[in-house]
């Protein structure tokens, strides 16, 4: 009904310096994008499946397997390519949720202290469960939770008088990252001084050696989320021009920021939990896509899975390679190829693009 | 949280710090010298020279001899508290020349507090710490006996070795992330006067943090693995998910004990043995007994 036009009237405003990139949200321009970034995901998994640490062989990994080469192929390389893509994916797409939540560019899932609440539970787990048998299972089920219970506090502290307010919700947020990086930073002082690797390994995220099972419960509660936010891309286009049009064109603003939150939370604490912090996934790529596409959210939310997937798979291949046989984490890479390109196509384009 | 309580304790222990440091004084018999240790090596080396009965303050990571625990705490060898070390009133300030902040240093220095640093990366360095710290405490005689002593544990389990191949050998401390004894180590040392190869030396850095494909490749024959600890009934699931690193397929994935293991100091003769043991249980059966050689 109305919502379509408003969605409509919403996308030539946005990208300002480009209108007829913008004019309108066909079907053709849609399947054309998406499909392009789809083929560049597919080209990117695929070279980072050719390469690793060690070079293998895929003739031999396919005709024996019993070899190290099958080994490495089955058991490592593609567990850890399919992992970068989930945890990628989920990460750019609720990035660009969590931005139209609080109408803020800032916003992503370690501003709001989910990954932050999520990396304190798993280094807890870690810390007094080091000795017990099942620790390598627990401490993804304790981050996860944490992540939970993190978002938890921040929605019930962040309402004010019945309502979810995006900036109370941001200043809440901000005030909870920091306060898990300092409990992060105290139990760093006072434990054992062999900890501090798996500390900083949550604090720089890695992909070091998931399991399927794993891969698969990212997936399945991303997709999920990932299902439910683009049931309300359209209530985010709407939600951009501001709370008061919004509710005068019907949109329950207050159920779709609730809704919206909790999906959020669950693929970012998803992700969190299996990979740690990866910094920068969930800025950097809805707001390059932003400039490059438009603001239009069926067409963003789509755009940055594929786009947040191809990034941190490519960003996972440096990290397995540049100083093999050891690594560098992933969320150090992202951080540090993603800062420097943020801003060039943030002073290419114009600040204007970003907001809205 | 956990973190109370124990943040609770470290407060008391350093607030009654100044107390404490009077009992010490009053039954000190080591010429009335008052010893600060700030790492664990440094402790363990003071007490095996005989003069544990003057250190009167330890750092947050000392836990060896049992009794240390009971001894006021002063920070780490990363960050030593000044006043809770002045509070002390030393004679001495042991710590390492590679860890410590020399601006703590230089403060002690300032205040008139002897230092002395060490080194304890190397075996060479363990053994230079035990005579410098010796020399410097007026116990020369013991700290010559005690590098003896590790000498010859070191011989002893080379003989024992004599007749064994060198084994392949992966030795990390933590699966998530994979970090290894690297080249460099005191530890990759000792595996290597265990006849074993570490693989993990063909990185660069001391503790790398190994990729598991570059495991899988390079097929370790025994795998050392600190989070199994000891617990022999500890199943070492994460591993059986590489089966064709022979250390696995042979059921050769071992833990190992956190002390003295990665302990650095004068236990490293003990350490040894407990590599050579676990590389190479066959040289050490019953029925193989080396003689000495004349």
């Amino acid at each position: 009904m109305n919502r379509l036009a408003v969605a409509e009237k919403v996308s030539p405003q946005s990208t300002g310096r480009r209108p007829a990139r913008a004019a309108h949200l066909t079907r053709a321009r849609m399947a054309m994008t998406l499909s392009t970034l789809a083929a560049a995901l597919v080209v990117i998994a695929s070279v980072a499946t050719a390469f690793g640490s060690v070079h293998i062989s895929l003739l031999r990994a396919v005709a024996d397997h019993a070899s190290p080469d099958y080994a490495i192929l089955i058991g490592v390389r593609i567990p850890r390519v399919l992992m970068g893509a989930a945890v990628g994916a989920v990460l750019a797409a609720a990035g660009v949720a969590l931005q139209a939540l609080v109408r803020n560019p800032l916003a992503e899932g370690g501003i709001l202290g989910i990954s932050g609440g999520g990396a304190f539970g798993a280094i807890v787990a870690m810390v007094l469960c080091s000795r017990l048998p099942g620790v390598d299972e627990l401490v993804p089920l304790a981050a996860f939770a944490a992540a939970l219970i993190s978002t938890g506090a921040v929605y019930r502290l962040a309402q004010l008088e019945g309502r979810l307010e995006p900036f109370t919700l941001l200043l809440v947020g901000v005030i909870f990252n920091a306060f898990w990086g300092a409990a992060i930073m105290l139990v760093n002082s006072v434990v054992n001084f062999y900890f501090t690797h798996s500390i900083i390994f949550w604090l720089m995220g890695s992909f070091e050696a998931p399991t399927y099972r794993e891969v698969a419960m990212v997936a399945t509660l991303g997709c999920a989320g990932f299902i439910f936010l683009m049931w309300h891309a359209r209530d985010m286009n709407i939600l951009s021009l501001g709370d008061g049009e919004a509710i005068e064109l019907g949109v329950d603003v207050d159920g779709v920021r609730r809704a919206i939150f909790i999906a959020t939370s669950v693929m970012i604490g998803a992700a969190v939990s299996v990979s740690g912090i990866i910094s920068f996934v969930g800025l950097i790529v809805p707001h390059v896509l932003r400039i490059a596409f438009g603001a239009d959210h069926r067409l963003l939310l789509p755009a940055s899975l594929l786009a947040g997937a191809a990034f941190t798979v490519a960003a996972d291949l440096l990290a397995r390679t540049a100083i093999a046989p050891a690594e560098l984490p992933v969320g150090a890479i992202t951080a540090l190829c993603g800062g420097p390109f943020f801003i060039y196509v943030l002073r290419r384009e114009g600040r204007r693009a970003l907001i809205r | 949280m956990k973190l109370a309580p124990v943040l609770l304790t470290l407060a008391i222990v350093t607030l009654l710090g100044g107390c404490n440091s009077y009992v010490h004084s009053a039954r000190s018999s080591s010429g009335g010298q008052r010893i600060v240790s700030l790492a664990p090596s440094v402790t363990e080396t003071l007490f095996a020279l005989g003069a544990g009965d003057a250190v009167v303050g330890v750092s947050q990571y000392c836990d060896y001899p049992p009794s240390v625990r009971q001894l006021p705490r002063v920070g780490s060898f990363i960050t030593p508290n000044i006043e809770a070390i002045a509070a002390l009133r030393p004679t001495l300030v042991v710590g390492l020349a590679t860890a410590s902040d020399l601006r703590e240093i230089r403060a002690l220095r300032a205040m008139g507090i002897a230092t002395l640093m060490v080194d304890d990366g190397s075996v060479a360095a363990i053994e230079r710490s035990i005579m410098a710290i010796g020399d410097h405490i007026g116990r020369a005689g013991r700290a010559h006996e005690l590098v003896r002593a590790l000498r010859a544990q070191v011989e002893a389990v080379q003989l024992r070795l004599r007749d064994q191949p060198r084994r392949s050998v992966l030795m990390v401390v933590g699966h998530q992330p994979m970090v290894a004894v690297g080249r460099g180590t005191f530890l990759d040392e000792l595996l290597t006067l265990a006849d074993a190869a570490n693989i993990a030396a063909a990185s660069d850095q001391a503790w790398p943090r190994l990729s598991v494909e570059y495991i899988i490749a390079s097929r370790p024959e025994v795998i050392l693995d600190g989070q199994m600890g000891t617990d022999p009934s500890t199943p070492g699931s994460f591993w059986s998910k590489y089966p064709t690193i022979p250390a696995v397929q042979n059921h050769r994935v071992l833990g190992y004990p956190d002390d003295p293991t990665l302990h650095p100091g004068p236990r490293i003769g003990i350490t040894l043995d407990q590599l050579a043991r676990l590389i190479h249980p066959a040289a050490f059966s019953a029925g193989n007994t080396p003689e000495r050689a004349p």
